[in-house]
Parts: structure tokens; sequence; C-alpha cells
């Protein structure tokens, strides 16, 4: 399973938690920079999936932890920090969607009529192919409903568990299943003409 | 078990999330339908596509200056003496420039001004305080040819000017 958990991060990401959020809590020198640097990678992979903007990324996660720092009074430790961590996570990521959608339509008005840059003589057919494949992937993950595209980015870019997403969201493994599966369907249904492509 | 049941499954088999026994169901489903084998192929293949949007590795000078603005936004000692210092050099500088441009004009004036014999003003100075509380001597020095301007740190008598 779970690619960040091959890479050895997730089984015993907890241990140690505990002390180091009491630590925090009280202040003390360094012990919310542990926790920073323990779980930022993470952070960073499950906004960047929502987002799929490296510098938006990096704004996001700071703004994630600047939340937990504010809140960690609060954490009741229910859950483990990191799922706590990932509902901050989502809940801005949520918030950065809104913004973005209102700064869209406001872009989208102002590019009519521009036109689009083209790649004629300047890369191999198959690299624009491939340029236009990652634009449309991400549109394709853009047009998500919120639900469906929270559980998919949890699962396709951090590599949760169906339980530990089920935890971060705070709904049932089969309800997880299902939002995952939709998303894979749209996606499918989206992206229909480059999966034909790369059946041929 | 019928295809629409099955679609799902494929999904979380893909995930390796079901249980062997149905993980052992949707296997053979697969080996007898061609039309879920098809799903599944296009299932996978979009977990390929992942690939193509992993995000460029952070730098650690990046993750500094991340957790250098969680630490100045969530210190306030921290980040209320960075704005300050911030302020005291922005004045240092200006006084600086000031202080050289009255030096300069009343020297200049004395140098250039009326037919007089020229004064015996040979410089004038002033001391200045800077953003570390450290004490300069600010001095411009009139010369026949050329104006001398020095910044000189106050080592020992800080009066003076």
């Amino acid at each position: 399973m779970k690619e960040a958990m091959r890479e050895g991060t997730a089984p015993d990401s907890d241990s140690g938690d505990k002390d180091l959020v009491s630590r925090a809590r009280a202040h003390e020198e360094g012990a919310f920079e542990a926790l920073f640097r323990k779980y930022r990678d993470r952070v960073y992979r499950v906004v960047y999936g929502w987002c799929l903007d490296p510098e938006a990324a990096l704004d996001l996660t700071q703004d994630v932890f600047l939340r937990a720092f504010r809140s960690i009074g609060s954490f009741k430790e229910e859950s483990s920090f990191y799922t706590w961590l990932c509902r901050i996570a989502i809940n801005r990521c949520l918030d950065y969607q809104r913004e973005k959608k209102k700064h869209r339509e406001v872009a989208l008005e102002e590019s009519l009529g521009e036109e689009s840059v083209g790649c004629e003589g300047v890369a191999p057919a198959s690299a624009v192919l491939v340029e236009e494949l990652k634009r449309d992937l991400r549109e394709a993950i853009d047009k998500l409903s919120e639900d469906a595209r929270t559980a998919f980015t949890l699962r396709f870019f951090e590599g949760l568990s169906y339980k530990e997403i089920a935890e971060a969201l705070e709904c049932s493994v089969g309800t997880v299943m299902s939002r995952i599966f939709y998303a894979r369907q749209r996606l499918r249904e989206i992206l229909k003409g480059h999966l034909q492509r790369e059946k041929r | 078990m019928n295809c629409e049941d099955m679609s799902m499954r494929m999904s979380a088999y893909l995930d390796r999330e079901l249980p062997s026994g149905e993980a052992k169901e949707v296997e053979e489903h697969l080996r007898s339908c061609s039309a879920c084998r098809s799903q599944f192929w296009e299932f996978s293949r979009l977990e390929g596509f992942r690939s193509l949007l992993v995000p460029e590795q952070v730098t650690e000078d990046q993750w500094r200056d991340c957790w250098q603005g969680i630490k100045e936004k969530t210190t306030g000692v921290a980040a209320g003496s960075y704005a300050r210092r911030r302020l005291r050099r922005v004045a240092f500088y200006t006084t600086v420039a000031a202080a050289a441009c009255v030096l300069l004009v009343v020297g200049g004036y004395f140098l250039t001004v009326g037919s007089a014999p020229a004064p015996e003003v040979k410089g004038a100075s002033v001391v200045i305080n800077d953003y570390d509380d450290a004490r300069y001597t600010l001095l411009v020095e009139d010369n026949p040819d050329f104006v001398i301007i020095k910044l000189t740190p106050v080592t020992e008598s800080p009066g003076g000017g």
C-alpha cells in the first residue's frame, strides 16, 4: 500500500507525537518546529493535490501549519496529529478553491480574445501530447465535486488508506470507497480521449 | 455479482483495500468479462498519470523560508522586533542622507557665497545613532577641489560633532 508508507513515513508517524504535541502546547522551544519538520512534506503533498501549483502549495502548507499552531490547544487527540493536520489542510484547500473560483471568473473574461500559445515547431509531438494530458488531467481533477476530490487527492497524491481518509473526513470507509470510485469514473469520462489513444 | 457492483470493487481492488475473498472474486470476474477488464485497464492507467503531476522537490531553503514565515507570524516578540528593526534601519539611512545634505549645503554656502574671505570652516560633523544603537560620526570635509564624506563608528567618547 501507499507510496508514503513505502517511504517509511506513515506506519510510525504517530510515535512521539503525543509528547511533541504537549510540548508544543506548552510553547516549548523547538517542539512545534519538530512537528513541522516531520509532517511538512506530507501536508505539502495533500495541498498540492488540490491546487496543483508548487508555489501555491508551499503558501498553503505554511497556512496549514499556522492554523495548526494557533489551534493546537483545541486538538483533542481523538485522532492522530497527522489526521488532524489533514483536516486543517482540507479546510484550507476548500477555502483556496473558493477564492480561486472567484478569481477565475474574472480571469476568464479577461482572457477571452487572447490567442492560445502555440507549440508548433518547438516541441516534438509526444511532448506536446504529454503537456496536453497534464493540462487536461488538472482540469479534470478541478471538475470533481469537493467530496470526491478530497477523498481522491488524499489517496492519489498522499497514498492514505481508506481508513485514514475516513478518519480525516469523519465519514465511513464505505463512503470513502464510493467517493474515490466516483472520482475515478469522472476522470475516466473526462480523459476518455487520452485513454483511448493509449489503448491503440 | 454484476458488472455495476464490480466497478466500485475494482476501484478498491486497485487500491488494495479489499479483503482477500472479495479480491479473488474481482480477479475471477475480470478474467471472464472483457468490458470490466477494459474499465480496469483505464483505472490503472489513471494511476499511471499521477507521475505527470508529481511536484518538484521543495528545497531546504524554501522550507527554511516557510518555517521563518510561520515563526514570525506566531511569535509576537520576534515579529515585533523584526518590524521595529526594519523601521529603525530606514530611519537611520534617512538620517544619514539628510545630515549629509545639510552639511553639504552649509559647507558649500561658506565656500562659494560672497566676496568676503572664506571662513575657516574646513568641515562639519554630526553623531548619529544607528538601528543597533551603535554611534557613528558623519563627517563632511570641504577642500578646495573635493568634498570628503566619512561615516566612522564612535569608539571612545560618544560626544562631539
